[in-house]
């Protein structure tokens, strides 16, 4: 009597080949990549993936052979890291990301983009009423360094000089544009969509905060006479700038309105819903914010003229805003080509 | 008292038999869309710091090698110099690890160095979503308290306070999470985890040889007594030392493990010494053999108390 082999050695011997053929091709695709597969690896990978699947949950079931479920586990998990890899590539990415995903994110959170302007609208007119009446505000609402020698007490003239770029630029232009990528502004966007989780109320109060400075600025340059021209030099950046703001604030606010109401949903599971609109808004303003800071740093220095500051602020605003309403747009199936 | 001496009795099978199946450590278990799943082994919060610190020299270098580079060029003046480095060190902060992760199937030079892949949790594919959420906060979550720590904090007593609470929570978090995920994990659904390896050992029921399997017979009533815990136990014996077969040292412990498997299962026959092993190798199949049918037929023996997997799920 010859003793026969075991059910699960049998069960092994049928397949060895099967396994060792799809560890062989996964090592293939995690070395060169998956796109440079022949066209048989190609193929059968995922045909052998699911049937490596199948030994997994059948071993589990009939094997008291650790070896075999645990070579079955790794071996699977490995496979299955190739087949459901991020299939992405660079062109892909961003011609999606710019052409779908942002300007539907924006459109999606339009509510809390109005409302973040409208915080800073009513920040800036109080800003102005206040400083209007009594000048000592400017120094409550604009720190030290940033207000760089501009106050209720400087001269026109002074003003003037900042404005049409006659004063002393140690850096230049690209300089400027340097000091810009790390500036107020940009520290104010970031924490204001950051810090929004906080059940909204830190966003709130950055957006009141900045539009004061913006009213007490403007402010004091009309007590001046200068108004028109303060608003020439704010505008050539300040358009984009300030929307960048109000969209990166918009996003924390989303963020904290889930915290606050996350309706149906855990806290943790709305969260991660609004997560997906707030982080294309928080990448929207970051584009922004760069087009901002080239524009500050060489349109500003370059362009001194009144008329041609407010052409090219309100028209790469007007620019903004055609991306975000015109494109994008199709049907709504084609509109989530995955859910991710 | 019994109970729970029998409790801890459970629990010290419990984590014997982890241990066996190298199980130690933490495991994450993703459902794939196939619907089997998986058991993958997290990656410790040292080998994510090593990451980490792999890449931070990596982007440095870059960083540094760039500008250095422009600078015995020539081509650019101080001022567009001061612009093109800050630049340069915002591009090497969370886009280099987006484009790496998204390029890499998960992970960044700094992670494949020391075997690390970042999956999503719920089983699907990662997302190009998830990959930036867990970077983005990366900046807030790596790279403020890193420069703060490197910088020394600030003149204001309020910010370094600030700092330092946020600091504490920051490195709480993946030690109180179960799968050592940092915020920004949790807040993407994703882990990072250690990259299988798989090998495939060979099968100890193929070595035994007939003839022995043929030599050596038991009766059910002798197959009864173990379970499959016992059995993968002797199975890691048989296939302990492949290398070292011939060492005096092995064969006096298979000897041993024969002498109290024999007075075990009642087994008459004497085995001389230099049968032990092909002794064992037949018990073994046999044993493997009779549990694999009870298995199939319905009836799970986890180990020698004839604990069913049932009562082992209840009692943990």
């Amino acid at each position: 009597m010859s003793a026969p082999a075991i059910r699960s050695t049998r069960f092994r011997d049928e397949r060895e080949a099967d396994w060792k053929r799809l560890g062989a091709i996964v090592e293939a695709a995690e070395k060169r990549g998956l796109s440079r597969l022949s066209f048989d690896d190609a193929r059968d990978l995922v045909l052998l993936y699911r049937q490596a699947t199948n030994s997994l949950s059948v071993a589990r079931e009939i094997s008291l052979d650790l070896a075999v479920v645990r070579y079955l586990e790794s071996l699977c998990a490995r496979a299955y890291l190739v087949v459901y890899a991020p299939r992405e590539n660079l062109s892909g990415l961003f011609s999606r990301f710019f052409a779908h995903s942002a300007p539907q994110a924006v459109r999606r959170s339009a509510v809390p983009i109005a409302l973040a302007f409208l915080l800073m609208a009513a920040g800036a007119v109080a800003a102005y009423l206040l400083t209007g009446r009594d000048p000592a505000w400017f120094y409550a609402f604009v720190p030290g360094d940033l207000a760089s020698g501009r106050g209720p007490g400087a001269s026109a003239e002074a003003l003037r000089r900042v404005i049409y770029g006659e004063d002393y630029q140690p850096l230049g232009e690209l300089g400027a544009f340097a000091t810009y990528l790390f500036s107020h502004n940009t520290k104010v966007a970031l924490f204001a969509f950051a810090l929004g989780i906080v059940f909204c109320v830190p966003s709130v109060v950055l957006l009141l905060y900045n539009g004061a400075m913006l009213g007490t600025f403007v402010q004091i340059h009309v007590d001046k006479d200068l108004g028109l021209d303060f608003m020439g030099w704010l505008t050539i950046h300040g358009v984009t700038e300030l929307s960048a703001i109000a969209i990166a604030s918009a996003g924390g606010l989303t963020l904290g309105y889930a915290m606050l109401f996350p309706g149906p949903r855990s806290r943790p599971a709305a969260l991660r819903h609004a997560g997906r609109d707030a982080v294309k808004l928080a990448v929207v303003a970051a584009v922004m914010l760069f087009c901002a800071g080239l524009l500050e740093g060489i349109g500003r220095q370059v362009v001194t003229d009144f008329w041609a500051r407010l052409a090219i602020g309100w028209g790469v605003g007007l620019l903004w805003l055609a991306w975000f309403c015109l494109a994008g747009r199709e049907g709504r199936a084609a509109a989530h080509p995955e859910p991710a | 008292m019994a109970l729970w001496r029998r409790r801890t009795d459970a629990k010290a099978t419990a984590a014997a038999r982890q241990r066996l199946s190298g199980l130690d450590g933490k495991r994450l278990t993703l459902t794939p869309p196939e619907g089997v799943v998986l058991n993958l082994d997290v990656a410790s919060l040292g080998a994510r710091f090593g990451a980490q610190f792999v890449d931070f020299v990596i982007t440095t270098a870059a960083t540094i090698g760039i500008v250095l580079a422009l600078l015995f060029a020539g081509i650019v003046s101080g001022a567009a110099f001061g612009a093109i480095a800050s630049l340069l060190v915002l591009l090497f902060g969370a886009p280099y690890y987006v484009l790496c992760e998204l390029l890499m199937n998960g992970r960044t030079p700094g992670k494949k160095l020391l075997g690390l892949r970042v999956v999503s949790r719920n089983g699907s594919g990662l997302s190009t979503h998830q990959v930036v959420v867990r970077n983005l906060t990366k900046e807030v979550e790596v790279f403020l308290p890193a420069a703060f720590l490197i910088g020394g904090g600030e003149d204001q007593l309020w910010f370094n306070v600030v700092m330092l609470a946020w600091l504490l929570v920051v490195v709480a978090v993946p030690i109180r999470s179960k799968a050592n995920r940092r915020i920004g994990d949790l807040i993407a659904d994703t882990a990072v985890v250690l990259d299988p390896r798989p090998l495939l050992l060979p099968d100890v029921a193929v070595s035994a040889g007939e003839a022995a399997r043929e030599r050596f017979v038991f009766s059910s009533r002798q197959l009864e007594l173990y379970g499959a815990y016992e059995l993968q136990v002797l199975e890691r014996l048989l296939r302990g030392g492949e290398e070292a077969k011939d060492s005096r040292e092995r064969r006096q412990g298979l000897a041993r493990i024969g002498e109290r498997i024999r007075a075990k299962i009642g087994y008459e026959e004497s085995v001389s010494p230099a049968d032990e092993e092909a002794f064992l190798q037949s018990f073994y199949v046999a044993q493997r053999a009779f549990l694999e049918q009870k298995k199939l037929m319905g009836e799970t023996r986890v180990d020698k108390f004839h604990r069913t997997q049932e009562t082992q799920a209840g009692g943990r």
